[in-house]
């Protein structure tokens, strides 16, 4: 039987699918989307338990390290921010890698979702908040060879070298040059050019032309957004049911549709989970009477694009246009463009019952927790709230810190140096990587200027507010 | 006699690190799981060094016997008065088996074993001439102390008074004695092997090309004054340049006649594919150092599980093309673990210009 979504989809194109779908003609969907309101999707009902248990145990994606050579390496360490709910030999491993058991019955250690959706936060581990700290500027091709240094003959070696292999495709799509952005969309795409989108197979070869090389930057959003949100990603492209956009996990290593079905099964419950998150409440004190005024101005300043919260909840979802809401406009524009993505995945197992259809703008997320999840825009090209409310604040080349980071109560975002030079002013590479450069293609700090006519007292006041939200 | 003494005394140890540096099933046979993991233990009692080394010399040329492994290792080029010439590798191994100094209740306690190999290439058909000893660095067996290294009667040695290094090794069939003169004032240091920086336990030491020798070799041919040119190369730390897993090791030492050396690493899948792990120094003849990709070093032909006997360079600034083979197609040497090493041909271009010179190749983990 066709899924109940699927059904909706496919209506404007009055097209009948069988349940053999795999084997018969699959409509070519490419629509763009206009800016504006996103119609809500009812989701599939699953366990928000279930789901948690998946998201840190499971193998989903199903292609890894073999654990002899995992542990041989000397890559275990010392496991660090020890989660609930680890079960068995999860329990010993990194956080951001799950154990799984291939058919040949080799242990693999597979990456998980927390890799980027998990991140640290005045001392506690939050699952769910993307994590701005990542390096993506190393190769990861060659650190997925060297582990072929403690792999035995046999069918550890060639789990190995299928990982092995896959990371070496796609790593030249995903190296950044500058460490903190995310480059999941652009390794997303490649892995669909290297797939037939009906069977899943995988090829050497691309089928389409992969994406460009340099990725764009983007920025992971928190995890409790989804719950109020009726399209994923910045852009608002991934329309229908969430879970064939989250289970693109597992894009790299799953070569079939036995496999994606019951990864589909999985994360029906792990979309259930991450729609239950709420976000974290604000760990320092909060001034209630200027949040009450802050309040005030949000209402007449925010709401609108961003919704309201307390009592009187509501959220518009609404995709703004790039000339209203200003922002850098290649991520977007990259997402329009990429058409012969958006045909494969709603070609694809994924697209039955989901679609993609990204439009020339951007949405305004809900702000829940959003004081927790510095830098800001789609990008992550301001460093601060403060910063993003008033633009004349917004450096041009700034650099996180770290060891230690710290939080600034004040500006709600991580501390950062503002700097007088680009990467070419570094000293040497280490350093030059972490400079984020506005000026650079993709990575630009201009648009969302709506809060710099508030006056100092009213922007101090907004910034308290979003405290409590 | 007393190599095969000392051999079966430390048979078991021996086991113990081979099974850590060759973690493959099939050729591990005689180290079962047990074994591997006493070994990983002793290993992991040892400290990483620290990220970085400040090199003291003459010191440095001596021994770390607190770091778990070190090697020694000399590759040259002699010519005799008739113009025939000689190519030699010396190889010593030195690993610790506990990081505290041991109490001598016996002439036999010992915390270090010794390894070594020594290879002869006259460019003649057929293996090279080539030997391999085993020994604990006990009862004056083997050792390192006062700048000289030994393994019986192979030894290196660091003279301050000459700044200069003595290399004597001799078999049955032949004999080197050989002084070394480094033409620079210092080595070039690196650090890591090549690729396995991140994950394992990296590893300091110091490349030195370009050394002027003379001295004496005996063979079939009789005793004769020799002179040439040599290279050395001296790390320590948590591994040791050995072929593991899928990955074999190609090591590569070239001197060429404009006066510029490089020394290659790399890593790759034994059973192809994959990306190269590694990288090139280069020395020019001015002196400067340059690291380049060792992306640049592929075999030209090969066909699975062979040994690829020869290689072409590519490196950019100066753009310089190189092919590097050898003039006889021999088999690798039945050592421990097995290998092919011996000399290299090495020809091309740098800039439009024709280069030529010499190398030393080593592959194993085939």
């Amino acid at each position: 039987m066709l899924h109940p979504l699927k059904k909706a989809a496919l209506a404007g194109f009055a097209l009948i699918v069988t349940s053999a779908c795999s084997e018969a003609p699959v409509p070519d969907r490419f629509a763009i989307a206009d800016p504006g309101p996103i119609p809500q999707t009812e989701q599939r009902p699953g366990n928000p338990e279930s789901g948690y248990r998946t998201v840190v145990n499971r193998g989903y994606v199903s292609c890894g390290i073999p654990y002899a050579a995992f542990a041989a390496s000397n890559a275990l360490g010392e496991p660090r921010h020890r989660l609930p709910g680890r079960e068995g030999r999860n329990a010993d491993l990194p956080y951001m890698f799950n154990s799984t058991v291939n058919p040949d019955g080799v242990e693999l250690v597979v990456s998980n979702c927390l890799t980027c959706h998990a991140s640290e936060f005045n001392g506690e581990w939050v699952v769910g908040l993307g994590n701005p700290f990542l390096d993506f500027t190393g190769d990861p091709a060659v650190t997925a060879e060297m582990f072929g240094a403690f792999v035995e003959d046999g069918p550890a070696a060639t789990a190995w070298a299928k990982w092995a292999d896959r990371i070496g495709v796609i790593a030249p799509y995903m190296v950044t040059d500058t460490a903190g952005p995310n480059p999941a969309p652009n390794l997303t795409m490649v892995l669909m050019a290297h797939r037939d989108p009906q069977t899943l197979a995988w090829h050497d070869e691309p089928l389409l032309e992969p994406p460009p090389r340099d990725p764009l930057p983007t920025k992971v959003p928190p995890w409790w957004r989804m719950q109020h949100k009726a399209a994923m990603f910045h852009h608002g492209g991934g329309r229908g049911d969430h879970v064939r956009f989250m289970m693109m996990k597992s894009l790299v290593c799953t070569d079939d549709l036995t496999e994606a079905r019951e990864i589909d099964a999985w994360f029906t419950d792990v979309r259930a989970y991450i729609a239950s998150l709420e976000p974290p409440e604000y760990p320092y004190p909060v001034d209630q009477d200027l949040a009450e005024a802050g309040e005030r101005v949000f209402e007449r300043t925010c709401s609108a694009c961003h919704g309201t919260y307390g009592e009187d909840r509501s959220y518009p979802n609404l995709v703004i246009d790039l000339e209203t809401i200003g922002t850098d406009p290649a991520y977007a524009q990259q997402a329009v463009a990429a058409e012969r993505f958006v045909r494969w995945f709603n070609r694809s197992f994924y697209g039955d019952g989901a679609e993609a259809k990204p439009a020339l703008g951007y949405m305004a997320p809900p702000l829940d927790g959003v004081w927790a999840t510095a830098p800001y825009l789609h990008n992550g090209s301001v460093p601060t709230i403060a910063a993003l409310l008033d633009s004349s604040q917004r450096p041009t080349y700034w650099r996180l810190r770290q060891e230690p980071r710290e939080y600034d109560q004040d500006a709600l975002g991580w501390r950062f140096d503002p700097l007088e030079h680009g990467k070419d002013g570094a000293p040497d590479a280490r350093e030059a990587k972490w400079i984020y450069d506005t000026t650079r293609e993709g990575y630009g700090n201009g648009g969302h200027t709506f809060g710099d006519d508030l006056s100092d007292q009213e922007r101090r006041a907004l910034l308290e507010y979003l405290k409590r939200l | 006699m007393r190599v095969w003494i000392a051999l079966g005394v430390i048979l078991a140890f021996l086991l113990l690190w081979m099974s850590l540096w060759n973690s493959s099933p099939v050729r591990q046979e005689a180290a079962a799981g047990p074994v591997f993991d006493g070994l990983t233990e002793i290993a992991q009692k040892f400290s990483d060094p620290p990220g970085t080394w400040d090199y003291r010399f003459p010191e440095d040329h001596g021994s770390h016997p607190e770091q778990f492994g070190e090697h020694w290792l000399y590759t040259g080029l002699l010519d005799d008065a008739d113009g025939t010439s000689l190519g030699f590798k010396l190889a010593i191994y030195r690993l610790s088996l506990t990081p505290e100094p041991v109490e001598a209740e016996s002439p036999w306690s010992t915390r270090e074993i010794f390894w070594a190999q020594l290879v002869l290439d006259s460019r003649q058909p057929g293996p090279p001439p080539g030997e391999e000893r085993f020994s604990r660095a006990a009862a004056g067996l083997s050792g390192a102390q006062d700048g000289r290294i030994w393994l019986d009667d192979w030894s290196i040695k660091h003279d301050p008074d000459c700044a200069c290094f003595s290399l004597n090794a001799s078999t049955d069939d032949f004999s080197l004695d050989l002084t070394l003169f480094p033409q620079t004032p210092e080595p070039i240091p690196f650090r890591g092997v090549p690729g396995l920086e991140t994950a394992a336990p990296g590893s300091h030491g110091y490349w030195w090309p370009r050394q002027r020798v003379q001295g004496h070799v005996r063979d079939a041919g009789g005793s004769r004054q020799v002179t040439g040119e040599a290279t050395l190369e001296h790390a320590w730390g948590r591994r040791l340049p050995v072929a593991q897993g899928q990955m074999t090791l190609n090591r590569l030492w070239v001197t060429l006649a404009d006066g510029t050396s490089m020394r290659c690493m790399q890593l790759r899948r034994r059973s192809g594919g994959g990306i190269p792990l590694g990288d090139c120094l280069w020395l020019s003849a001015e002196g400067e150092s340059l690291q380049a990709s060792g992306r640049g070093l592929e075999p030209s032909a090969r066909r699975s599980a062979d040994y690829p006997l020869q290689w072409n360079l590519q490196s950019s600034e100066p753009l310089t093309r190189l092919s590097l083979r050898t003039e006889q197609k021999r088999a690798p040497l039945d050592f421990r673990l097995p290998v092919w090493s011996g000399l290299v041909q090495a020809e091309g271009t740098r800039d439009g210009q024709s280069l030529d010179g010499w190398g030393w190749l080593e592959l194993s983990g085939y």
